[in-house]
This record gives C-alpha cells, sequence and structure tokens, in this order.
C-alpha cells in the first residue's frame, strides 16, 4: 500500500488566538494531519507578505494566514490591516499564478481548535488533490 | 506642448536669473529627435537648451529627491525652490514625495503643463517604420513627421500606454500653469483591459505568462529607481541583512522582487507609467500595479486610487471592510 502524498503547509498563526486555538485542537485530541508547521507571531498584521513568497519558495506546497476575529484583535486595528492587506495579496498571488487552495487567510479564535482542526483537514485535503507546488519554487 | 516651449525657456531664464529658484529641471535635446533627457539648469543662459514637444514623456518627479534638501547646511539659510516642469502625471509623483513627506512643498517650483497626451516613437516606428521627428496631438488623431514623411496616426497607435488611461492630464497641483486646462485623457479612462485579460487565464496559464515575463528580468532596478512611490531612504530590496532578495536572477528570486516590487507601491502608485517606460526589456509592469488599483478600487471602494490621499488605502481600514479572499467578496 503506497504512503499518501503529505503537502507542506506552513501557517503564521497569531499568538493570541490562532496559536492558542491550535493548542486547544491539540489538548482537545482533536485528529488533524501533520502537514501544517506553525510559524508563532505575534499578530496577524505583522505577517510581511513577502513571507508568503518565501514558504513557497523553499518549498511550501500552502500557506495559512490566521489570526483573530475582526474587532478581537489583541491590539485592537493589527487584523483589521491584515484583512485589507491580504484581500489585495490573496488576489495578486492567484493574479501571478498561485492556486486559490494553496494560499488561505482564516479567522480563528482561541475557542475554535474544531475550526482550527478543519481548516488543516480541508487545506490538506485541497492541496491533496493539487499535488506538490513548482511555482516560484527554488530547485531544493 | 511645442508651444509653451517658448515660455518654458522664458520662465527658466527668469526664475534663475532673479534667483526665485536654484535649479530648473526641465527637457533639453537627446541623441535622437524624439527622445528628450532630462535636463538641470543652472547658468539662466542655457536656457535656450531646454525643450518641450511631444515627446518629453520621461517623468522628473524623482529627481527633486536628489536636490531638494532644505536649508543650506553651511549657512542655514533657507534656499530658493527647485523648479520642475511638469505634466499630469509628473505632479502626481511629485505630489505622491510630498505626501510621503520626501519633499515640502514650498522646496518646489512647479511648472504645469497642461498635457494631450505624449507620443511613443517606439510606437511610431512600429506602425510606420521610420523614426518620428515631430508630432502634434490633434482632437481626433497625431500628425506625425518622420524621417521620410509625414503620417496620421490614430491615438491609440502611437501614444504612450500611460496616456491612453491617463485621467489627469492637467497637473493637480502648481505654481503656474501653462496651456488651458485640459479636462478629458486623451483616450478615455482606466478601464483595466490588461488586468481582466490576465485574470481570464487559469492559474497555471498565469504563472506560465508571468514567468516568461520575469525571465527576462536583468534586476537593473530601473523600474524601482525612476519610482515616486519607491522613495524609502533605504530599499528592503538592498538590505543584505535580511536578506529578502539574493541577487541570484533565478526565476523564484524574480518573482519575490517583483512581487515585493510591486506590493510595496500598492495603493501608492499613481499610474505614471515611468516603470514599464524605463524597462529595459519591456516587463509590462503596470499590468502588476494596475492588478492592485483595480482591487483597492472594486474592495474598497476608492474611486481613484492613484490620486495621493492624505492616508493611503493600506494605512487605513474600515470596521466592515470586505474579506477579499473570499469567492463571493463582492466589489464595494
Amino acid at each position: 500500500m503506497p504512503v499518501e502524498w503529505q503537502p507542506k503547509i506552513v501557517g503564521f498563526a497569531c499568538r493570541w488566538c490562532t496559536y492558542a486555538g491550535a493548542d486547544l485542537a491539540g489538548t482537545s485530541r482533536m485528529q488533524y494531519p501533520s502537514s501544517i508547521r506553525l510559524v508563532r507571531v505575534p499578530c496577524s498584521g505583522r505577517v510581511n507578505p513577502s513571507f508568503v513568497i518565501r514558504a513557497f519558495q523553499r518549498g511550501a506546497d500552502g500557506v495559512l494566514v490566521a489570526g483573530c476575529h475582526p474587532g478581537d484583535c489583541h491590539y485592537t486595528s493589527g487584523n483589521l490591516f491584515t484583512r485589507r492587506r491580504y484581500s489585495l495579496v490573496q488576489r495578486f498571488l492567484g493574479y501571478m499564478g498561485i492556486e486559490p487552495e494553496r494560499f488561505r487567510v482564516e479567522w480563528i479564535s482561541a475557542a475554535e481548535g474544531a475550526r482550527f482542526a478543519q481548516v488543516v483537514k480541508e487545506m490538506t485535503r485541497d492541496i491533496q488533490a493539487l499535488g506538490p507546488n513548482r511555482k516560484m519554487r527554488e530547485e531544493p | 506642448m511645442r508651444e509653451h516651449q517658448t515660455q518654458v525657456r522664458k520662465t527658466a531664464e527668469d526664475l534663475m536669473k532673479t534667483g526665485k529658484a536654484r535649479l530648473f529641471i526641465g527637457y533639453t535635446e537627446g541623441l535622437e529627435a524624439a527622445r528628450p533627457v532630462a535636463f538641470f539648469l543652472k547658468d539662466p543662459e542655457r536656457a535656450g537648451a531646454l525643450v518641450l514637444n511631444e515627446f518629453c514623456g520621461a517623468g522628473l518627479a524623482k529627481y527633486v529627491l536628489d536636490e531638494a534638501v532644505s536649508p543650506d547646511a553651511l549657512s542655514g539659510e533657507p534656499l530658493p525652490p527647485v523648479a520642475i516642469v511638469a505634466k499630469g502625471c509628473d505632479a502626481l509623483g511629485l505630489e505622491r514625495l510630498m505626501a510621503d513627506n520626501r519633499v515640502p512643498r514650498d522646496e518646489l517650483y512647479i511648472i504645469g503643463i497642461a498635457c494631450h497626451g505624449i507620443v511613443d516613437p517606439g510606437k511610431v516606428l512600429e506602425v510606420t517604420g521610420e523614426e518620428p521627428v515631430s508630432a502634434q496631438v490633434e482632437k481626433d488623431h497625431v500628425a506625425v513627421m518622420t524621417t521620410r514623411g509625414s503620417h496620421r496616426l490614430a491615438k491609440a497607435g502611437c501614444l504612450m500606454d500611460k496616456c491612453l488611461t491617463c485621467e489627469d492630464p492637467t497637473p493637480r497641483v502648481y505654481d503656474v500653469l501653462l496651456g488651458d486646462p485640459v479636462q478629458e485623457g486623451p483616450a478615455g479612462k482606466r478601464d483595466f483591459s490588461g488586468v481582466t485579460q490576465v485574470e481570464s487565464l487559469s492559474p497555471d496559464e498565469r504563472y506560465e505568462f508571468w514567468a516568461r515575463q520575469f525571465q527576462r528580468c536583468l534586476r537593473c532596478f530601473a523600474c524601482r529607481n525612476v519610482c515616486p512611490a519607491c522613495n524609502c531612504s533605504v530599499c528592503s530590496l538592498d538590505e543584505r541583512e535580511p536578506e529578502w532578495l539574493s541577487r541570484s536572477t533565478d526565476l523564484p528570486e524574480q518573482f519575490m522582487f517583483h512581487f515585493t516590487r510591486a506590493y510595496h507601491v500598492a495603493g501608492r502608485c499613481v499610474a505614471c507609467g515611468e516603470c514599464q517606460r524605463a524597462c529595459p526589456v519591456g516587463i509590462p509592469l503596470m499590468l502588476l500595479n494596475e492588478k492592485f488599483m483595480k482591487d483597492i478600487r472594486d474592495l474598497f471602494g476608492e474611486p481613484a486610487p492613484h490620486r495621493p490621499s492624505e492616508v493611503e488605502p493600506l494605512g487605513k481600514f474600515c470596521p466592515d471592510d470586505p474579506e477579499g479572499w473570499l469567492k463571493e467578496a463582492e466589489t464595494a
């Protein structure tokens, strides 16, 4: 029986919401694919769009940027800037040819462990259907 | 344009003679008749070398950064301003620099030119096979004199790309305006047709398209260096620590470069088209800038995202902004 190909997903998780949400998913023993590698950031507003390109360059098959719901930002407005920024960046990545399944922005609160698990499951499934990412990728 | 050449020379001479300006930035003859170059006039006697015609398309805005330094460092005396010739698009560039606090308004003396469009010598060569020598933009066509004869050309066929989508033919800021204000650009409004064309391709085709464009990139940084919106004193693309961009010209680095350049001017681009004009390998950079412009217009309801404003679209937010990554994120 062949081993199923696992995508590599880089997740940028805000330390106040999504990272705690991922923690909750873990402590609650929720099952989700081990395809995601979380990078903890102080706020989703910290995620420079160049991070996303760099992740694709270095072999990520998908990238997730996740933070608090609008209105719940620990820094009041960080994620509201993020929302504007990534509304444009997500569309721009698509414009450059990255498939929409490979890049997602999600609002996941500290209480939403199940939501976190769900997003990782969905992304893994979608990217498995697409196969490995070759775009913008440096030769390994 | 040509009809104002005498006025420009006279204005320059007066300003320099009376000491009302410390430098006059305009155009002079280049190596070819249809390719005038920037000219920095300090000696009023040389004002006769200034030219102004239908080929003066290069933007001069960025040059003021090299020149506009406030009070004289030695004496502490404030210096007279820098005078600069500016068409509608150049004035937008100057507005950009002022909005970014790179140049104070009183450091500039702007000679505004109401513009009817600039002739692109490359396009004329393509259409007629001859080098243009002079041109006159008429109401519904352009009369071009070439080395071998004269031609009546359609505007779309011989004006610069930026002129075909121009919305500000008359400068919005100036100290003196030459010519009557022009209300309409030579060919109507920006319709983002180029962007829509790329959007209609499949993701793989889009990637192929950009890969083909970026493969030619020499990484000469001309696009960054001429751009009035790219005016940071230290550019992240030059940084060695952290090194966002390696010196290699492999395709992944080209994507990093072009993504970053376009993103850093998102919401700040004034659509002057200088990047595309300066690109030695003809990469359609405005297609990248216009994508951001189109999305800013659609998502955040900015009617004219190319006009510098108090706060940039990405420097502010509304509580009810749409989430542009959702399929149903509809236009504002």
